[in-house]
C-alpha cells in the first residue's frame, strides 16, 4: 500500500501528541493539519504537511486516508459528518459528544456509510492495562468479584474549561467508566455516587464537583468502584485493582524516577508521573498505530461509537445519582 | 496450653473468677452470646473488664452494658485491637500533625484470606457486623468524626448458602462522614493471597497509606518473573503486636485509673453504622445512621 495520508483537525494539546506520533511513524504522512488559530509557519511539520484554517480543506485539498479529530468536543459531531462524506477512516477524541441523541445519530451514520470510527479511549492501549486485560481474560484470577479504579489528576483544569467540560463524570470519569466496561466485559447496571467540592470552591460555583466515590453493580454481578479527585498534590494517581476468585491483579503508578533514597530520617521515592502526557505516552502511540493498522485493512479491536454511548450513559446516570443521592438503574 | 502457661487457678465455672476478691480485672473472650451476662456479673463484683468485640449483637444490649458500666465504679475496654496497631497509630499521628492537610476521602481494604465455615458465618452476625465493623470503627477513630450515612453494595460470590440467610461475602461500601468526608470500604471473605489490610487517607496536601505485610521479606528473581511470599495469613499474624498493645493499655488503665481509649460507646457507634448498613443492603438505598 502507498504512503497513508492523515489529517489532524484541532492542534491543541492532544492534537500535537497525535501529530508528533504520526511524524515518527513509517509508512504514514501527516498530510494536513486544520486549526482555525494555528500559526501557519509552524516548524513542527515536514515539507509535505499542508496547513489550513478551514475544515473544507479536508475534502478539497488532497486525498486523505484518515482523519484524526482533536478539536473541542462541541465540534466533534459536525466535523465527523463533514469528514464522513469523503473519508471512511475517522479517529475522534473523547468525549465524542455530551448528548446521547447526537451519539446515536453518529452511530446511524457510521452504520450507513460503513465508517471505521475509533474513539480516543487511549487508556485501553496502555501496556500495563493491556497485560491486566489479558491476564483477566485468560482466567489468571478466575471470576471477577471487585474492580477498583483510582483516578486522580494532579491539578484541576481552568474554571473556564470546567464550565464547558460537562462536569467531572463526563470529562474525567468517562475514561474510568470505559476501563471498567473494557476490563470486565460488562456494562454498568446500577450506579451510586457520592461527590463533593473539596478542592476549590470555584469549581463548586461553576456547578461542578471535584471529588467523588462511585459504587457500581455491573451486568455480570461484579462490584465496581471508582475514586476520583481533580487534585492529588503528589502527581497523576492512576491505579487499577481487580479481585477475583483465584487472586488479584494490580496496576500501580508509574514513578518519575527509580531512585530510592535512604537517610537517617527514612526513605524517599519518586512521585507518580506528573500527568497523562507522561503517564499514557505509550498508549497514545499504540492507539494511533491501531488506527493506522485498521486503515491498512487489518482486523483490529478498538473503542467504538457504542463505547462512547455506553460511557456517556453511565456518566449521565452518575449525575442523576449525585442529585438524588440514590442508586440509579441504567 | 494451661500447663505450659503455668496458670495456678483454672476453673470450668466462671463464677469462681467473678467472685474471687483477689482478682482486679477480667478479660472476656468467650462466645459473643455469653458476653453480656459475664460483663454484668464482673461489673457488680467491682472488676474492670476487657471484652472482645462485639460485646453484643443488638443496640439495646450494648446500651444496657453502657448503663451497667457507668453505674458501677469500673471500666470496660472493648477489643477493637486495630486501633492499637503501630502502623495505624503512626497514620493517626501524621494525620493529626497536619501532614496531608484536610481529609477528603478515606479508602479501606479489609479482606480475609479464606472464608470460614458456613456454621461460623451463620452465627457471626453477618459480614457487616463481623468484618466491616472494624472498618467503621477505624474510620471514626482515625478522623474523630461520626459516620452519617452508609450505602452497601454487596454480593455472594463464594458461599452460595449465604443467600439463604440474607448475608453476603463481598461488599463495597460508601460512607459519608461529618465534614463532608467520603469513604469507600472493600470487603471480601476470601482472597487466597492472604489477609489484605490497607488504609489510604487522601487529603488536600498529600496522602497517607498503610500497606500490607507479607509472610516474609524474601524476593525471588528469575528469568521469567520476580516473586515474593503471599500476605500474612490472618489477623493473628498481622495484628499480633496490637493484641499485646491493647492489653498493655488495659493494664495501664487499671493502674492509673484512667479510662481506656476504646469503650462500649465506640462499639455501639460502629454497630449502629452496621445496622444502617444492613438496612441499606436490604433496601438498596443509602441510609442515615440512627444514633
Amino acid at each position: 500500500m502507498n504512503q497513508i495520508k492523515l489529517a489532524v483537525i484541532g492542534f491543541g494539546r492532544i492534537g500535537k501528541i497525535h501529530a508528533e506520533n504520526i511524524l515518527h511513524m513509517q509508512g504514514v504522512e501527516l498530510a494536513l493539519v486544520i486549526d482555525p488559530i494555528l500559526d501557519e509557519d509552524s516548524h513542527l511539520f515536514d515539507s509535505k504537511t499542508i496547513i489550513s484554517k478551514d475544515i473544507e480543506a479536508l475534502t478539497t485539498l488532497r486525498e486523505i486516508d484518515g482523519v484524526i479529530i482533536c478539536s473541542p468536543s462541541i465540534y466533534h459531531i459536525d466535523q465527523i459528518k463533514t469528514a464522513a462524506n469523503k473519508i471512511k477512516n475517522i479517529f475522534c477524541e473523547k468525549p465524542l459528544a455530551l448528548d446521547l441523541d447526537e451519539i446515536a445519530s453518529i452511530q446511524e451514520l457510521s452504520l450507513k456509510l460503513n465508517l471505521n470510527l475509533h474513539i480516543g479511549f487511549n487508556r485501553r492501549f496502555d501496556p500495563d492495562f493491556q497485560k491486566l486485560k489479558n491476564d483477566t481474560c485468560n482466567g489468571v484470577i478466575g471470576d471477577i468479584y471487585q474492580i477498583i479504579i483510582t483516578s486522580r489528576d494532579p491539578l484541576p483544569p481552568p474554571i473556564n474549561y470546567i464550565k464547558d467540560s460537562g462536569g467531572l463524570f463526563l470529562d474525567m470519569t468517562i475514561h474510568d467508566f470505559d476501563m471498567i466496561r473494557y476490563l470486565t466485559n460488562a456494562e454498568v447496571d446500577e450506579i451510586y455516587v457520592k461527590g463533593k467540592c473539596m478542592v476549590d470552591p470555584n469549581i463548586g460555583k461553576a456547578g461542578d464537583i471535584d471529588t467523588a466515590i462511585i459504587n457500581m453493580k455491573l451486568t455480570n454481578g461484579v462490584i465496581a468502584s471508582i475514586i476520583n479527585s481533580r487534585k492529588a498534590v503528589y502527581g497523576y494517581d492512576q491505579r487499577i485493582e481487580i479481585l477475583g476468585s483465584k487472586g488479584s491483579l494490580q496496576v500501580g503508578n508509574q514513578l518519575l524516577h527509580g531512585l530510592n533514597k535512604g537517610t537517617k530520617r527514612g526513605f524517599s521515592l519518586g512521585n507518580p508521573k506528573h500527568f497523562f502526557i507522561d503517564r499514557y505516552a505509550d498508549s497514545y502511540e499504540l492507539e494511533m498505530r491501531n488506527f493506522i493498522d485498521s486503515i491498512k485493512g487489518k482486523e483490529v479491536s478498538y473503542p467504538s461509537v457504542r463505547d462512547a454511548f455506553k460511557t456517556l450513559e453511565a456518566g449521565i446516570a452518575a449525575n442523576k445519582s449525585l442529585t438524588k443521592n440514590k442508586p440509579i438503574q441504567l | 496450653m494451661i500447663e505450659s502457661l503455668k496458670i495456678e487457678n483454672c476453673y470450668t465455672n466462671p463464677d469462681k473468677i467473678i467472685n474471687d476478691d483477689k482478682i482486679h480485672a477480667v478479660i472476656i473472650t468467650s462466645p459473643t452470646p455469653t458476653h453480656i451476662n459475664f460483663i454484668k456479673k464482673c461489673a457488680k463484683n467491682n472488676k474492670h473488664i476487657f471484652c472482645e468485640k462485639p460485646i453484643a449483637l443488638t443496640v439495646n444490649e450494648i446500651i444496657e452494658v453502657i448503663n451497667i458500666i457507668e453505674k458501677e465504679n469500673v471500666f470496660l475496654q472493648v477489643g477493637l485491637n486495630r486501633r492499637f496497631d503501630n502502623h495505624f497509630q503512626e497514620m493517626k499521628k501524621k494525620l493529626e500533625d497536619g501532614s496531608i492537610g484536610d481529609i477528603h476521602t478515606i479508602h479501606i481494604t479489609n479482606r480475609d484470606s479464606s472464608i470460614p465455615k458456613f456454621k461460623f458465618l451463620r452465627s457471626s452476625g453477618g459480614l457487616l457486623l463481623d468484618m466491616s465493623i472494624h472498618d467503621f470503627d477505624m474510620v471514626q477513630y482515625l478522623t474523630g468524626l461520626n459516620i452519617l450515612e452508609i450505602f452497601v453494595n454487596g454480593n455472594v460470590f463464594i458461599e452460595p448458602d449465604l443467600k439463604k440467610i440474607g448475608d453476603i461475602d463481598t461488599a463495597t461500601i460508601t460512607l459519608e462522614l461529618e465534614n463532608d468526608i467520603m469513604c469507600s470500604i472493600q470487603n471480601c471473605r476470601q482472597t487466597h493471597y492472604g489477609y489484605d489490610q490497607r488504609i489510604e487517607i487522601f487529603g488536600s496536601e498529600g496522602s497517607l497509606f498503610v500497606d500490607n505485610n507479607h509472610e516474609n521479606l524474601c524476593y525471588l528473581f528469575t528469568d521469567k518473573e520476580t516473586t515474593r511470599a503471599r500476605l500474612m495469613n490472618s489477623f493473628i499474624e498481622r495484628y499480633k503486636k496490637s493484641f499485646i498493645s491493647e492489653l498493655n493499655h488495659f493494664f495501664e488503665c487499671i493502674h492509673s485509673g484512667q479510662k481506656p481509649i476504646v469503650g462500649p460507646r465506640d462499639i455501639l457507634s460502629a454497630v449502629q453504622v452496621a445496622i444502617a448498613g444492613q438496612k441499606s443492603l436490604e433496601k438498596n438505598q443509602p441510609q442515615k445512621v440512627i444514633r
